[in-house]
Parts: structure tokens; C-alpha cells; sequence
């Protein structure tokens, strides 16, 4: 059995008027992964994260935080979880310092001043950090939310926008440090709308949308442009100027799936193994071809197809 | 549990409002002292001498001419007759009913000074969850892992706590200004008190401690009042609102309770008795009512009341 460091199981809230603003969510998370819940404006991911901090009841479901059940065991699970909810909130008018140190007095191990120091440098805030909070900028009650978040080294840290407000060098320190963690046995399970981010910060990414998961893909496979369900790939024939595949194609085989033409260059879906076989054909035909090349789809175009797909059906 | 209380301990004090009302307890009490004795030395300006008991006999030989007089009213001469009484008790216990000690000052001025302290309480009750509950920072509690009673109850002791040290700071800067401005007595020495049942005679101490620890069981339900008000409704201006409220109708209470004192269920709601330190100085608060009886309903109020907040914040979805 793999070893999953959180398991959500049939994940459902429904609030005032009988609407499920999270539906059935299911998904596991990996020991040491990092974990992406991606999904647009509105689609649950702030309700799923506050049901598995306890913030908010679950209408259904079960999760299982670090082999324990967030029903019968909660508080050992909140021992185990560190979570940004939404816009992190402090006491204004203290240090960050001082913050940190509330913080750490609620661990159920004792946390001392080097450790406090030394989450205050991983999220470079060791300039502000005796400064008081109420003059931060976004971007440092960002960096402070997640310093309060790893400071007892939770087993799963849970992060909700986290990049809200950073600066591209701070969206990098953070991902740095989400690897530094994950490589000290630190799973992390991180939400976000910006695509571009997840893809590069995480390894797998459940996609959400309207309170479902409506896909989990592997980031590594986005990547390499093939699918993870049927390892098709999308790839751009080149062709001479004026040629036109569309009735070369028609019918041609089922094999071959035209995807959209844009002037000389056709994107066609295939499995990866066809590859060759279509080159033959277009040989066959008396196609020029002057390249074929595999496209490269991003977590974006992926996001895209599926949202779409779901809204489709 | 330690923990959350040290937490809590430290940001009622890294805000400046608890500071404030500190300093204001201390100045108020200094201007009661200061306006006390102005009043005093203006009204006891005859009676300062050591010839009191002389004043006190020529009083009662008035008095006793009146009540046998037979121009006078019936009312008048009863009257005169309760005066007698009253002066001949002073004369046997042998207090002067217009001398002011360090002790008489401090039973006279007390509650007075005392009900800033449930004003400030009242605020700092108010204040202590909603404040959490708007900024957003209770959210950063409620996940790590406590129960969530565990939050109510502590930040609950730090407010009590808060009142009693105003209250302890309010008693030693009284008992050091009545000390510095009028005369030393010990704490065992008679004062004389205004009651509904007429004037008496009392050891100091017996009548300042129970107006003490009675003003605290009636400050502490001001407390729990708002604590609750604002944890259940999220707002401190409510839980303010309701707490000033409930303490100025309980000041303007009398005339409905004569009005309603003869209802049944008025004895029932909580808001009569909220005079506890009546008690200091009567055996009833309105007919057949005594101390059990209130201390009992007000129980069953605030045990019902806090007993709603507690389940309420237990299972309440914070969503911000
Ligand atoms: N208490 C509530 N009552 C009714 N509807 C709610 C409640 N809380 C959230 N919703 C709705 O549930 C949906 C999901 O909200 P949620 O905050 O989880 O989205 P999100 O994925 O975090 O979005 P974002 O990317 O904007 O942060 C929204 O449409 C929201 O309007
Ligand atoms: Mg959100």
C-alpha cells in the first residue's frame, strides 16, 4: 500500500439552500509531495482546506491526516497539520516576532529561540522581523504566514494562495523552500489559480472545479506533452505552403485526431507510438513535410481542456 | 492550557487599553478622595470637635421635647422618636456619625469608585474574542491543537483576572488616600450606614468586605454577560451596548421594581439582582427576596448563557 500522508475521501459541504459548494471531493497526497490544488475563482478550494484544518464542519466525507481520522482523533491531527487559510491574519500592533513566539507556545513540543530564528531566515524576513506587523507589506505577512505555518515542522503543511502578494523572487524562495521541506519529510498541499506557478512548484496537481475534482495529472507528464490517461500527445506538422491535411486525414484513420489547423501548421492528437506511422502516410500522400515536432502543453492548456470537458458534460 | 493563558496574558497587555484603564481607575479614585473631603469639611464643619457626644445629647433632649409636646404631628413625633433611637445608639457604640476615617471613607466611596471598574470590564470582555473574530486571527487559533472551549475559557480567567486586579488597584490607592487625608481608624471600628430600613451601625470591616466580595460576584456577572453577547454575536459594540445598558438600568431599577415587585415572574428575570451589593446593607432586594435566592437565579443565568456560547463556538464555522 502506498503511503499517503493525507487521504480525502468523499469531501463534501453543503451550505444554505441545499448548495454543495464542495461535491464529493476525493485525492491523496503522497508522503514528501508536493501537492497543488488548482481551480478557478470560486471552485472550493479555501472550503476544502478550512474542512481539513476544522476550521468549518464537513456536511460528508472522511479524512485521514497522517494515518489518524480528523472525526475521532482531531486534535493529534491539528499536532501534525501547519496551514495558511486564505489572507494569514496577526496581532498588528506586536513584532513578528512576538507573533511567531504566540505561535510557538501553542506547539505541543517546546520550540526554541533558534528555531524561531531559523524559520524567520528560511523566509528571509530577518530584517522586519522585530518591526511591528502593521507595517508590512503583503508580500512579508505572506512570508510570516508561512514562517508560522512550518515553525513546528507539521507533517503536512497545507498552504491556501500562498503566493498571494509575492514578488517573483519571493514566489521563488517559496518554492525552494517547499523542496527544502519536502526533502525533511514535509508533504505540502498547495492551492492556487496561477498555472504557471503550480507547474512549477508541484509534482502532482488535482484540478477542481464547481466543488469536484474533475482531474489529477502528474506535472511531469504535462511537461513532456503526453496525456497520463491514454499517453497521446499533441505534435505540429509543418507542411508546405497551400497544402491542406484536412481532407488528406478525413477518414483517414482513427488513429488520427486533427486538433486545429493555423496557416502551414496542423496540430494533430495521436498516441505517442503513432508518430511514425503518420509520417509514413504523409509520405505516402505526396505531403511536404518540413517538420514535425511534439508539442509541449502546459498545465494551462491542460487546465483549459478539462475545465471545458467538464463543462461540456 | 498553561500555554494559552500566558498567550493571552500577553497581548491584553500589548495593547494599550487595559494601561489606560489602569491609570484611569487610579485617578479616578484620587479625584473621589479629593472631592470627598471637600464635601465633608464643608458639612461637618460644626461637629469637628471632640464635644460630638454633647451635640448628640442636646439633640436627643430637642428631640425627646418634641415627642412629648402635644402641638406636634403624630408623624413628627415618630420621627423624632427613630432620631432618638438612632443618636442614642451612635452614643453607646460610640461613634461620632460625622467624623470621617480612613475606614468610613472607604465604605462610604467604594461601590461609587468601584463601578468604573465594571464599565472598563464590560469593554475589555467585549473586545477580548470579537476582536479576534474581525481581525481574522482566530483562525490561526482554532487550527492548532486545542479544543476550542480551551481558547474561550482561557481568554475568560485573563479577563477576570484583568477585573480583579483593577479591583485589588482600586481598594489599595482608596485605603492609602483615606489614610493620607482623614483620620487613621482601625478596620474593626463602627461606621454608620445609609440603609433602606433606615440608618445602622457597623464594624468597618464587615460592611467593606461584604460590599467587596459582593461587588465582585456582581462585577464577574457583567462580565459573563458580554463575554458571551460578543462571542455570540461577533460584535463588540453590541456586547458593549448590552453590558452599559444592564448596568444603568439596574442604577435606574428601583422605581420599576416598584412597579413590578409584586409580579411573580419578576423575581425570576435576572435584571433585579443585579444589585448585589445591596446586600451589603439589607437583607432584601425586593420583598422576600434574599441573597440565596439571587445568587441562585443569577447561577441558573449565566451557567444557561455560557453554556449556549460554548456550544455555539464548538461547533461554529469560522469562514474568513
Ligand atoms: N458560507 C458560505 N455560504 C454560501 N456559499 C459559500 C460559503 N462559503 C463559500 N461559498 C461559496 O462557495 C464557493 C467556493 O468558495 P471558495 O472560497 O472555497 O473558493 P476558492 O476556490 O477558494 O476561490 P478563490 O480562488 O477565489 O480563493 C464560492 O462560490 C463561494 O461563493
Ligand atoms: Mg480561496
Amino acid at each position: 500500500m502506498e503511503d499517503f500522508v493525507l487521504e480525502v475521501e468523499g469531501l463534501t459541504k453543503t451550505v444554505k439552500g441545499n448548495k454543495k459548494i464542495v461535491n464529493e471531493m476525493s485525492f491523496q497526497m503522497k508522503r514528501g509531495e508536493i501537492l497543488g490544488l488548482l481551480g478557478p475563482n470560486g471552485a472550493g478550494k479555501t472550503t476544502t482546506i478550512r474542512m481539513l484544518v476544522g476550521l468549518i464542519g464537513k456536511t460528508a466525507g472522511k479524512v485521514v491526516i497522517n494515518g489518524k481520522n480528523l472525526d475521532v482523533e482531531g486534535q493529534r491531527c491539528k499536532e501534525d497539520i501547519g496551514a495558511i487559510v486564505e489572507n494569514p491574519a496577526f496581532y498588528e500592533h506586536i513584532s513578528g516576532f512576538k507573533n511567531l513566539q504566540q505561535y510557538a507556545r501553542m506547539a505541543r513540543q517546546n520550540i526554541t529561540t533558534d528555531r524561531l530564528n531559523e524559520v524567520v531566515q528560511l523566509v528571509k524576513l530577518e530584517h522586519a522581523i522585530h518591526d511591528k506587523v502593521k507595517t508590512y507589506s503583503l508580500g512579508m505577512k505572506q512570508r510570516l504566514g508561512v514562517a508560522q505555518a512550518i515553525i513546528h515542522k507539521p507533517a503536512v503543511l497545507i498552504l491556501d494562495e500562498p503566493t498571494n502578494g509575492l514578488d517573483p523572487q519571493g514566489i521563488r524562495d517559496l518554492r525552494d523552500y517547499l523542496k527544502v521541506l519536502a526533502k525533511e519529510g514535509t508533504s505540502t498541499l498547495v492551492s492556487s489559480h496561477l498555472l504557471s506557478e503550480m507547474q512549477l512548484m508541484c509534482d502532482r496537481v488535482v484540478i477542481m472545479e464547481r466543488g469536484k475534482v474533475i482531474d489529477v495529472t502528474e506535472v511531469s507528464n504535462i511537461s513532456n506533452g503526453s496525456d497520463s490517461d491514454n499517453k497521446s500527445v499533441l505534435i505540429a506538422v509543418t507542411v508546405a505552403e497551400g497544402q491542406s491535411l484536412d481532407l488528406v486525414l478525413d477518414g483517414a484513420s482513427s488513429n488520427y485526431e486533427l486538433m486545429k489547423t493555423n496557416g502551414n501548421v496542423v496540430t494533430i492528437k495521436l498516441a505517442h507510438d503513432k508518430i511514425p506511422e503518420l509520417n509514413r502516410f504523409l509520405v505516402k500522400k505526396g505531403i511536404d513535410v518540413f517538420g514535425i515536432e511534439i508539442v509541449k502543453t502546459t498545465l494551462e492548456d491542460r487546465f483549459l481542456q478539462v475545465t471545458n470537458l467538464a463543462n461540456e458534460g | 492550557m498553561i500555554s494559552l493563558l500566558k498567550n493571552e496574558w500577553i497581548k491584553l497587555w500589548t495593547k494599550k487599553q487595559p494601561w489606560i484603564f489602569v491609570i484611569l481607575i487610579v485617578v479616578i479614585t484620587v479625584g473621589i478622595s479629593f472631592l470627598y473631603q471637600a464635601l465633608e469639611s464643608n458639612m461637618g464643619s460644626g461637629n469637628q470637635s471632640g464635644d460630638w457626644q454633647v451635640g448628640l445629647e442636646m439633640e436627643i433632649e430637642s428631640d425627646q421635647e418634641l415627642m412629648n409636646s402635644s402641638d406636634a404631628e403624630a408623624w413628627d413625633r415618630d420621627m423624632a422618636e427613630m432620631r432618638v433611637e438612632q443618636n442614642q445608639a451612635y452614643l453607646e457604640a460610640g461613634v461620632n456619625p460625622n467624623a470621617v476615617t480612613n475606614i468610613s471613607f472607604l465604605n462610604d466611596t467604594f461601590l461609587m469608585a468601584a463601578s468604573f471598574i465594571t464599565l472598563f470590564s464590560v469593554i475589555v470582555a467585549s473586545t477580548v474574542v470579537s476582536s479576534e473574530l474581525n481581525t481574522g486571527t482566530i483562525k490561526q487559533l482554532l487550527i492548532r491543537p486545542f479544543e476550542r472551549w480551551q481558547f474561550l475559557l482561557s481568554k475568560f480567567i485573563i479577563v477576570v483576572l484583568f477585573s480583579l486586579i483593577l479591583i485589588v488597584i482600586l481598594f489599595v490607592t482608596m485605603l492609602l488616600m483615606g489614610t493620607i487625608l482623614f483620620e487613621t481608624a482601625s478596620w474593626g471600628s463602627a461606621v454608620l450606614e445609609w440603609g433602606a430600613e433606615g440608618n445602622f451601625v457597623a464594624p468597618g470591616h464587615e460592611l467593606i468586605f461584604s460590599k467587596l466580595g459582593l461587588y465582585t460576584l456582581n462585577m464577574l456577572v457583567f462580565v459573563i454577560i458580554s463575554f458571551c453577547i460578543s462571542t455570540l454575536f461577533k460584535s463588540q459594540a453590541l456586547a458593549v451596548g448590552v453590558g452599559i445598558f444592564t448596568l444603568f438600568f439596574t442604577n435606574i431599577s428601583q422605581p420599576f421594581g416598584m412597579l413590578l415587585e409584586n409580579k411573580a415572574w419578576y423575581k425570576f428575570i435576572i435584571l433585579p439582582h443585579l444589585s448585589l451589593p445591596e446586600y451589603a446593607r439589607q437583607g432584601t432586594l425586593i420583598e422576600g427576596v434574599t441573597l440565596p435566592f439571587s445568587l441562585m437565579i443569577i447561577a441558573v443565568y449565566c451557567i444557561i448563557l455560557m453554556t449556549i456560547t460554548t456550544v455555539y463556538f464548538q461547533k461554529k464555522d469560522i469562514a474568513y
